[in-house]
């Protein structure tokens, strides 16, 4: 058998459908159009109630505005309220959230270790906090822990700050000021954790404790003392302990007063050379009344 | 008749009455010679591409090819599920009612008979070919293979029919 006699008698097979099920499917396929464009229609009347509500300009900006301030407001309060949590507290894991995003954002090596000793103080409050609402032994733990934390990303921020310095991109300046009120913060945190340490020796069984937070007072002190050494071996500045800004403040005010003092005694002795042109002005002043 | 387009009622009162039997042809053979399983097969594609009719795209493909790749897909989809009970082929069964020669009744039994020993994609191109007059570029389409491996599907089909019939 050749290919063609194939084809031939294949032409042949042409088995028919039932003339009643052509007619049974086309009333069948006319009902199924009918229901789609009825449901189309139905749909198209839903979608018509709803966008004659939610499709409004005015409803829909008044919407998104709702909606966006509702959601930065919660947010914002929880952020806020967090930021007086405790390790431990529900809001806490939002508090240090918050701390995170801060951290990536600060680009500025010197505002970044600026804002970890900011952080340290924190660390340092929740711990005296704790003490002071007679926290567990737990919780006591927890706070000493992430004062212990704390430290390290301290440290971590004031190397990479030297090493910045080391390649001319940070001032040795500009680093006094963040070492001036390290030196400062210093005073206090041993200070506050003194205070805890001898509230938890106070307290019957909390000896080891004690003994725990004194361990981590030393290495707090050693570590931040360190890096305040090094920086002042390096760059032969001497580090103060002071709040650079408000010291800054404060010695332009004494210097001021120390002039007008000395402008004062100067009525019997010789004036410095600004003050005595003042006092000249004032002479001409009252020659001319 | 021809039509590109399934848009209303009417075009798929159209399409049904151009294409219902040469579907249900192609199915029948491809559903194991089983009438009522093919018109209620063939049904279902009509009502499927009523269904779908909003992915048709009239210039990537003609309604005639795009019908018979629905087919083809739902053909596979009941294979895969099992849904079709392959009979004994019963010449008295499938050839009868055509209209030709008892003579010829003979010949085709044995063709179809012989058909069945072939693989599922071998049998597909033939009946495509030969039984629904198809030419090789809509083939290659419905079958998702370029227009060279189509024509030697069917080329190395026929010859594989040709040479179990003159075994």
């Amino acid at each position: 058998m050749e290919e063609r006699d194939l084809e031939k008698q294949f032409k042949n097979f042409r088995p028919q459908p039932s003339k009643e099920w052509q007619e049974r499917t086309l009333n069948h396929l006319n009902t199924v159009v009918t229901d789609s464009l009825n449901n189309r229609n139905s749909n198209t009347n839903l979608n018509n109630f709803f966008n004659s509500i939610t499709m409004n300009t005015k409803f829909k900006a008044i919407v998104t505005i709702a909606t966006v301030f509702t959601t930065f407001a919660i947010a914002g309060g929880a952020v806020y309220a967090s930021n007086s949590a405790m390790p431990g507290d529900f809001l806490y894991p939002l508090d240090k959230a918050a701390e995170q995003v801060r951290r990536t954002i600060t680009i500025n090596p010197l505002d970044k270790a600026e804002f970890e000793m900011g952080v340290m103080d924190e660390r340092v409050s929740e711990l005296q906090k704790r003490s002071e609402e007679d926290g567990t032994p737990s919780e006591i733990s927890n706070c000493m822990s992430e004062v212990e934390a704390q430290q390290l990303r301290l440290r971590s921020r004031l190397e990479e700050m030297t090493q910045l310095r080391a390649q001319n991109r940070v001032q040795a300046e500009e680093q006094l000021k963040i070492m001036n009120k390290l030196a400062a913060k210093i005073q206090n945190n041993e200070q506050v954790l003194s205070e805890v340490q001898n509230r938890l020796e106070e307290k019957s069984g909390e000896a080891t404790q004690a003994g725990e937070l004194q361990r981590l007072r030393d290495s707090y002190s050693e570590d931040m003392e360190t890096q305040i050494s090094n920086f002042e071996e390096d760059t032969g500045l001497k580090v103060e302990a002071k709040e650079a800004e408000q010291n800054q403040g404060e010695e332009t005010q004494n210097q001021n007063q120390a002039e007008i003092k000395a402008g004062e005694d100067n009525g019997e002795g010789e004036p410095n050379e600004e003050v005595q042109g003042v006092q000249e002005m004032n002479k001409g002043d009252n020659g001319n009344r | 008749m021809s039509i590109n387009r399934l848009e209303n009622r009417q075009d798929l009162e159209d399409l049904f009455k151009w294409l219902n039997e040469p579907l249900y042809r192609y199915i029948y053979i491809r559903c194991g010679y089983n009438r009522e399983l093919a018109e209620d097969i063939t049904q279902d594609i009509f009502v499927k591409a009523w269904e779908k009719r909003s992915t048709f795209n009239s210039s990537k493909s003609t309604l005639k090819n795009w019908i018979y790749t629905i087919a083809r897909n739902h053909i596979i989809d009941i294979y895969r599920k099992k849904k079709v009970s392959t009979k004994s082929f019963d010449e008295d069964i499938y050839v009868k009612d055509l209209n030709i020669s008892v003579e010829d009744e003979v010949v085709l039994a044995d063709i179809l008979k012989n058909l069945e020993k072939l693989k599922e994609k071998e049998k597909e191109v033939i009946v495509l070919r030969y039984v629904q007059d198809l030419d090789i570029e809509e083939i290659s389409k419905i079958i998702g293979k370029s227009k060279n491996t189509t024509k030697v599907m069917i080329h190395r089909a026929i010859k594989k029919l040709k040479y179990i019939m003159n075994k």
